[in-house]
């Protein structure tokens, strides 16, 4: 690692960073370099609050993703604003309301990442680390994987991922993409009560996904962003409303195909997916997690991260 | 279906791990969870072609308290299914 001082987002102030991001800022992503365009204000304050650790990058660094986000030029900007996002030009999605721009930022990346990074197979899970092992906990929307993981996250385990996990076909480790997790409707307010130190983004109503807030990263694993991790645990979550908390064996061949479920680019990568997710059954412990109590979770992970 | 029939099964990876088998088959994309018994069969088929008469020897070597019918049944079942599902090619 270089000793040369490193710039980050937190080293400009929200006029210089509103400045950059008009003209194009250029920052880290884990392995992943991004060029983000835009004119709206909120994102510059998206920005400042959760990506202060991110790396700025230099004039030649190659970019991977370059991303804009703008509102339509039409009259509706003047009576129903609107924002799209962009990718080379290309805008993925159907434009969404303005208010819900820094959502559409998170929703956008997440795209770039699990529709280009085919150097991986991604899960959609989380992932965190302590004690030098990775916990992949892949889920459903619903199924309490961001709540775990922003609690774990804020009693200091590290985090890698809340939305997927970036598996190398090449050295079967994990790579790490830490950005804000994304907590949506009662979890924001449970988390918010556990950890009042917390900083959260903007809290946006009335998405297709509910309301939603995203919760600013660990400083720590945003500089770890280069390094990846062996992941020794496969857990799938379940949260509901008073269940008990209960941690069940999974057999590695059962855990193979409902993590193959939770893929996005299983099938794209074709047999090279198939060694892939087979080493990581291969390596990791496979549980299946019931619970409702978080801090009986939280033990219990806790626990697991020692065995 | 004669014993002269042969069998193999063509572009598939197995993994075991303990009573359990998963293959993947590279031309359909599809992965299956398969028993023991299917699964050394397959995975034995995956490695070279065998001979029916092959294939029911080595069943039986897999199945010590099965009678012969059961034997029997069991191969035909299988054989059925898996080339049904395209991972057998009989020859």
């Amino acid at each position: 690692m270089s000793n040369l001082p490193v710039s980050n987002i937190a080293s400009l102030s929200k006029s210089q960073l509103q400045q950059a991001i008009i003209k194009g800022l250029d920052f880290k992503v884990g392995r992943f370099n991004v060029r983000l365009v835009s004119p709206i204000v909120e994102l510059v304050t998206h920005l400042h609050h959760l990506y202060g650790a991110n790396e700025l990058l230099a004039k030649e660094d190659f970019i991977d993703f370059h991303v804009q986000l703008s509102s339509p030029s039409t009259l509706r900007r003047y009576f129903r604003p609107q924002v799209n996002f962009f990718l080379d030009g290309y805008a993925p999605f159907k434009p969404l309301p303005y208010v819900q721009a820094s959502a559409l930022f998170e929703w956008g990346l997440n795209w770039c990442i699990a529709s280009h990074a085919n150097q991986y197979l991604i899960i959609h899970a989380a992932v965190v680390e302590h004690n030098g092992q990775a916990f992949i906990l892949p889920g459903t929307p619903g199924s309490g994987k961001s709540t775990l993981c922003a609690a774990l996250v804020n009693q200091g385990w590290r985090l890698l991922s809340d939305e997927m996990t970036l598996l190398s076909t090449h050295d079967g480790q994990i790579y790490p993409v830490p950005r804000p997790i994304s907590l949506k409707n009662q979890s924001i307010d449970v988390i918010k009560k556990r950890s009042p130190q917390s900083v959260f983004g903007q809290i946006v109503n009335d998405t297709v996904k509910g309301t939603v807030g995203h919760l600013c990263p660990p400083e720590l694993s945003v500089q770890m962003g280069e390094y990846p991790v062996f992941a020794a645990k496969l857990i799938f979550p379940k949260y509901k409303q008073g269940a008990e908390t209960e941690l069940s064996t999974l057999s590695k061949s059962k855990a193979l195909l409902r993590a193959a479920g939770d893929c996005f680019n299983y099938n794209l990568l074709g047999v090279q997916g198939f060694d892939s997710l087979s080493g990581l059954v291969e390596q990791c412990a496979c549980y299946e997690f019931h619970y409702s109590n978080l801090d009986e979770a939280l033990i219990l992970f806790t626990e697991l991260s020692h065995q | 279906m004669t014993q002269l029939t042969s069998y193999k099964a063509t572009s598939i990876r197995c993994r075991q791990w303990q009573d359990d088998y998963v293959i993947y088959d590279q031309l359909s994309g599809d992965t299956h969870v398969l028993d023991v018994v299917s699964g050394e069969l397959i995975c034995a088929l995956s490695k070279q072609t065998m001979s029916r008469a092959k294939l029911l020897a080595l069943l039986t070597e897999l199945c010590v308290d099965a009678t012969e019918s059961e034997i029997e049944s069991y191969l035909f079942d299988f054989i059925e299914k898996f080339e049904l599902l395209g991972l057998l090619i009989s020859e």
